[in-house]
């Protein structure tokens, strides 16, 4: 039998292949949860946000990915949870992944009564773990789905790629304290969340051999937005960014690029996050 | 006392402090920002102030051995300089947090002030003693006392071209050390031993506890260093210190920036100006690398009309030095008020960007922008103003600016040839502020040079950066066109075009509160009244209040707290807060330590009589001599076009001429004639002044500098005279019949011109620096009123 060219056996062959390669892919990882409060049974895997897909997903094939689940201190979360509802913030799934993600973890031990405030809280080296609904709401305008790649600036504790991770398992991190991305990524791996690639780096780069990125979220305040981001967000991405002076109100803006490569963008609102170190965009 | 040793002592102590104060300034400057001057005027002003208190109350123990007390002061001020400069570094205080955690940052300001203080009393109370002296003798001490201020301005700024500030502060150090010594009794073992200990003691704190100023953690420059920046040049000057970084962690993103542009950015090092203003230099090796910054607003009027001659207001790092040769035009005029930079520029960097400086068709011309404007001559197809940022947390909100005035736009629209064009850029802040005043005063001056602003203006926008582009000839068709296209390529958002709707604009980067109605609003019959509802104060900037930088209103900064809470707290602009902190501060201190000699029994002052009559005086003519001095000086540094020297020689010349008219006061023998006539000179000529010393000067304002610096020190003289009379004529009387008195008026003084410092600036906010003058003017009449009937009677 001729197919478009093509014999019959060779398309079996491919078939084969295709069908090796989906097994291959679906069989669990070594992500299983290690931490002594984690929860043993599994829960759901990667929830997609109710809004729609911000763009056609570079990855075709999502590893079968389930993030780890915690017991301890649920209480707070939920109440943490209930604080961030009463902003307006009601997107279910971005609320459900703050209320599974333990800030407690990603907090210092001697913050750690105050893990569950809504409040950024310092984590060293002059930067902060960002305040709850902030992480909420900057997820939220990310619009990810299962299959986004997303690149977070600015790993800090880790505790904003954690919470991505209950969305995508294709998370990037960059941070420029060697100390805190090596804190970082040992956390990550103690806690389940191995889904996430932790690099210590200048953020003003990204990351170009994982680019494109349907998604970028920059978790400190840059000057300008560097150029080299903009280049390494997919047609259709969306970017995340504080904008504005170091240690000053800066202004959040949602940045979306377009099909045809044209650049949308929107102040959301103010905000005061620590400087992206590095980038000087002001004279 | 030894009349001339004595008059040499204070001379140097006096100069001591006034030098002392600007090397603290450039000092605070390089840790936080420049508003800090005026903390360093209280500082002074309330040291001078309490030594008059504290010499009320110990008048009966500094009276008999005033000489032993003068040489101890001197050699306590020598130690206290360092001592007192180690400790400010220790107080954490933090200006980025000053609005939100405003408690306790007010209280570390006080703190730094207060130990500030400590060399400023110290020098305040050498020379009250020496005021201390036989009546006769008053105006003598007092004219050196003045001589020696007016010398210091001088020397400080001498000090700081040859020395970095940790080398004049030991200067200054060894100075008052010096002036102990000059009036040292040789003679008497104690003293000199005394004497020698205390050198003893100054050489083991410089030597022991060296001694460099720190930055603000907030500042740009330490967060570089810590990414790894390295620092490759580092010089220091009068105006600043230039640091300049290199390596991989810096990365310089031109401001105005399109989204979309795909030309990489040439590598580059930063220049960074006392730690924070920072300016990229890009090593290119043609015009063609700039590309890039043909994606950023700056370009907008190199795509309407053919630039062959272009003045750039501020050279910097040379960028659009960059963008004019990228558009191929012929003549470039870079002014760069900073002498530093320049050789910066033309020595280490030559090879990595900074020989851009001497390309073909750049001239480089070492002058304040505003005066380069004001000196007549060439005009150009293109003035650019580089991007300024509009200071997020205010910390320059009682800055002066002249550039940014409707007189600065009449300036640069007077050097413009037919069909020229002026592009100026800020930083877009959220509510927009700074974009809507320069757009304001670009009306404005249009409107007052006949033209119909309509017409005229263009305004844009990129992510953070508002463009206005301001146009000598009404905007052709064709030039409307070429601003849609130029906008929409790079994806930049349309506020403000002839012929624009709204749907056609805040399509980029969409913002709640786009300026397209606001730009309406301006332009529009209804102006005043957007004006006065708009939250913040974006109304034009004129000469006479120069602050372009302050939008928030008291009113407004009360509602937004109120409103918004500890978050509305980010809208405060810190220039404006430190102000009044300072303000309030100064006038609880004074209220308390000119009323604490009253209460005691201490120096028979509860029984002097004349208190009220001598109280009002001094207060008046403290604050009249510090109103006019501020307004003038203001005044003249548009004049002489570079605030440090001008403010080095109109502070010295208000000085001398006022220790001459000190000097000169001996000769009359009628205090109650002395007092009247002066104070309506200094009254006459302060109105006179404000109505007609523009016109006067302004005809010569294209001279070389040294020339219209002794116009400018002419203009004052008959001032400084005058005033230099008031004070030592009343001290006179007063040491003659109620010398109790004396030290207490003293007081009464220094709290005065503490109060009238920090309140002059707030006043000019609101009703303009001729306002402030007027008042000065006032004040001295008060004063007149006040003494004539006093000193009448001891004519009599």
């Amino acid at each position: 039998m001729q197919w478009g060219g093509m014999n019959s056996w060779v398309l079996t062959v491919l078939v084969v292949i295709a069908v090796a390669c989906c097994a291959v892919m679906l069989l669990p990882g070594n992500e299983s949860p290690k931490a002594g409060d984690l929860a043993t049974g599994p829960v759901s895997t990667a929830t997609a946000t109710a809004s729609a897909p911000a763009s056609a997903p570079t990855t075709t094939t999502a590893p079968k990915w389930t993030p780890p689940r915690f017991k301890a201190r649920q209480n707070e979360r939920d109440k943490m949870v209930r604080v961030i509802r009463a902003y307006g913030l009601r997107d279910k799934a971005v609320l459900k992944a703050m209320a599974a993600v333990p800030r407690h973890e990603f907090v210092l031990p001697r913050y750690s009564r105050r893990a569950y405030a809504d409040t950024p809280l310092p984590i060293g080296y002059g930067q902060t773990i960002s305040q709850p609904y902030m992480v909420a709401e900057m997820t939220r305008l990310l619009k990810l789905t299962p299959k986004s790649r997303v690149l977070e600036i600015g790993t800090g504790s880790g505790y904003q790629a954690a919470v991505l991770t209950h969305f995508t398992p294709h998370v990037y991190s960059i941070e420029i304290v060697k100390p805190l991305a090596e804190s970082a990524r040992k956390k990550m791996k103690r806690l389940g969340y191995s889904v996430v690639n932790v690099r210590a780096g200048d953020g003003y780069y990204g990351w170009q051999k994982q680019a494109p990125f349907d998604a970028i979220i920059v978790t400190c305040a840059a000057g300008r937005i560097p150029p080299p981001l903009i280049r390494q967000l997919a047609p259709g991405g969306r970017m995340v960014i504080p904008v504005g002076r170091p240690f000053a109100m800066q202004s959040l803006m949602l940045l979306e690029k377009r099909a045809d490569g044209s650049i949308r963008s929107k102040s959301l609102m103010a905000v005061a996050f620590v400087p992206m170190t590095g980038q000087v965009g002001k004279k | 006392m030894p009349i001339l040793r004595t008059r040499l002592t204070v001379a140097l102590i006096s100069g001591v402090t006034i030098a002392l104060e600007l090397v603290l300034m450039r000092s605070l400057a390089l840790r936080f920002w420049d508003h800090f001057a005026y903390l360093i005027i209280s500082a002074a002003l309330l040291g001078f102030a309490t030594s008059g208190t504290a010499l009320t109350l110990l008048r009966p123990v500094v009276l008999p051995r005033r000489r032993g007390v003068l040489v101890g002061l001197a050699m306590m001020l020598a130690i206290a300089i360092p001592l007192a400069l180690r400790a400010a570094e220790h107080v954490p205080l933090n200006v980025q947090a000053f609005t939100r955690n405003l408690l306790d940052q007010a209280g570390n300001f006080v703190l730094i002030e207060l130990i500030l203080t400590i060399p400023m009393f110290l020098a305040g109370a050498a020379v009250g003693v020496t005021l201390m002296d036989e009546p006769e003798r008053i105006p003598g001490h007092y004219a050196a006392n003045l001589l020696g201020s007016g010398a210091g301005a001088g020397g400080a700024v001498a000090l700081l071209t040859v020395m970095t500030v940790p080398e004049a502060m030991t200067v200054l150090a060894a100075t008052a050390c010096l002036a102990g010594l000059i009036l040292l009794p040789w003679r008497r073992l104690g003293a000199v031993l005394a004497a020698l200990s205390g050198v003893a003691v100054l050489a083991a704190v410089q030597l022991l506890l060296p001694w460099a100023p720190s930055m603000s953690q907030y500042k740009t420059l330490p967060l570089l260093e810590w990414s790894g920046a390295e620092t490759i040049h580092r010089c220091w000057g009068p105006l600043g210190r230039i640091d300049v970084l290199s390596g991989g962690a810096v990365h310089y993103v031109p401001a105005g920036f399109s989204p979309v542009c795909e030309e990489e950015i040439p590598p580059h090092v930063l220049i960074i100006l006392d730690g924070d203003s920072a300016t990229g230099v890009f090593r290119t090796r043609s015009p063609a690398e700039f590309a890039f910054l043909d994606y950023t607003t700056a370009a907008l009027p190199y795509r309407l009309a053919k630039c062959s001659s272009v003045l750039i207001l501020g050279a910097g790092g040379g960028g659009d030095i960059g963008l004019a040769r990228f558009h191929s035009s012929g003549r470039i005029v870079a002014v760069e008020s900073n002498p530093q930079l320049i050789s910066v520029m033309i020595g280490p960097l030559r090879q990595r960007g900074g020989g851009i400086y001497r390309a073909s068709g750049v001239e480089v011309v070492n002058v304040e922008p505003r005066g380069y404007l004001s000196g007549g001559g060439e005009k150009f197809d293109l003035i650019q103003i580089p991007f300024f940022a509009v200071s997020s947390a205010g910390e320059a909100a009682a800055s002066e600016s002249y550039l940014y005035t409707v007189e600065g736009f009449e300036r640069m629209l007077e050097r413009l040839r037919p069909g020229g064009m002026i592009n100026i850029a800020c930083e877009a802040r959220t509510p927009p502020r700074g974009g809507l005043r320069l757009f304001a005063t670009a009306a404005e001056a249009l409107r007052r040079t006949g033209r119909q602003p309509r017409e005229h203006l263009v305004m844009i926008r990129a992510i953070g950066t508002v463009n206005v582009t301001v146009f000598a000839s009404p905007i052709r068709p064709e030039q409307t066109r070429a601003v849609r296209k130029f906008c929409k390529v790079r994806n930049f958002d349309l506020c403000r075009l002839p012929g624009l709707r709204n749907e056609q604009t805040n399509l980029y980067h969409e913002l709640d509160e786009d300026y397209y109605e606001s730009a309406g609003a301006i332009l529009g019959g209804e102006s005043e009244r957007y004006f006065d509802n708009y939250i913040f104060d974006v109304r034009p900037t004129y000469d006479d209040r120069p602050y372009f930088f302050r939008f928030l209103r008291p009113l407004a900064a009360v509602e937004l707290v109120g409103r918004l809470g500890s978050f509305g707290r980010g809208f405060l602009e810190v220039g404006y807060v430190l102000l009044a902190v300072a303000l309030l501060e100064s006038v609880v201190l004074a209220a308390v330590l000119i009323v604490l000699p009253l209460i005691g029994r201490a120096g028979g002052l509860r029984r002097s009589t004349g208190k009220k009559r001598a109280f009002g005086y001094f207060l008046l003519i403290g604050i009249g001599f510090m109103f006019i001095e501020m307004s003038f000086l203001q005044r003249l540094t548009l004049y002489l076009a570079h605030p440090l020297y001008s403010a080095a020689v109109v502070i010295g010349a208000f000085l001398v001429f006022a220790g001459i008219g000190s000097s000169l006061s001996r000769r009359w023998r009628s205090p109650s004639t002395v007092i009247r006539r002066a104070g309506l000179v200094v009254a006459v000529i302060s109105i006179v002044y404000i109505f007609v010393l523009n016109e006067l000067l302004y005809p010569t304002q294209g001279w070389p500098v040294w020339s219209r610096a002794i116009l400018a020190v002419g203009a004052v003289a008959p001032l400084g005279v005058a005033m230099g009379h008031m004070f030592p004529t009343a001290m006179r009387c007063l040491g003659a019949e109620r010398p109790t008195l004396v030290p207490w008026c003293w007081a009464v003084n220094g709290f005065a011109g503490v109060v009238a410092t920090v309140g002059a600036v707030l006043l000019a906010m609101e009703i303009g620096f001729s306002g402030v003058a007027a008042l000065g003017a006032a004040m001295y009449l008060g004063a007149m009123i006040v003494a004539v009937p006093a000193t009448a009677k001891r004519d009599g």
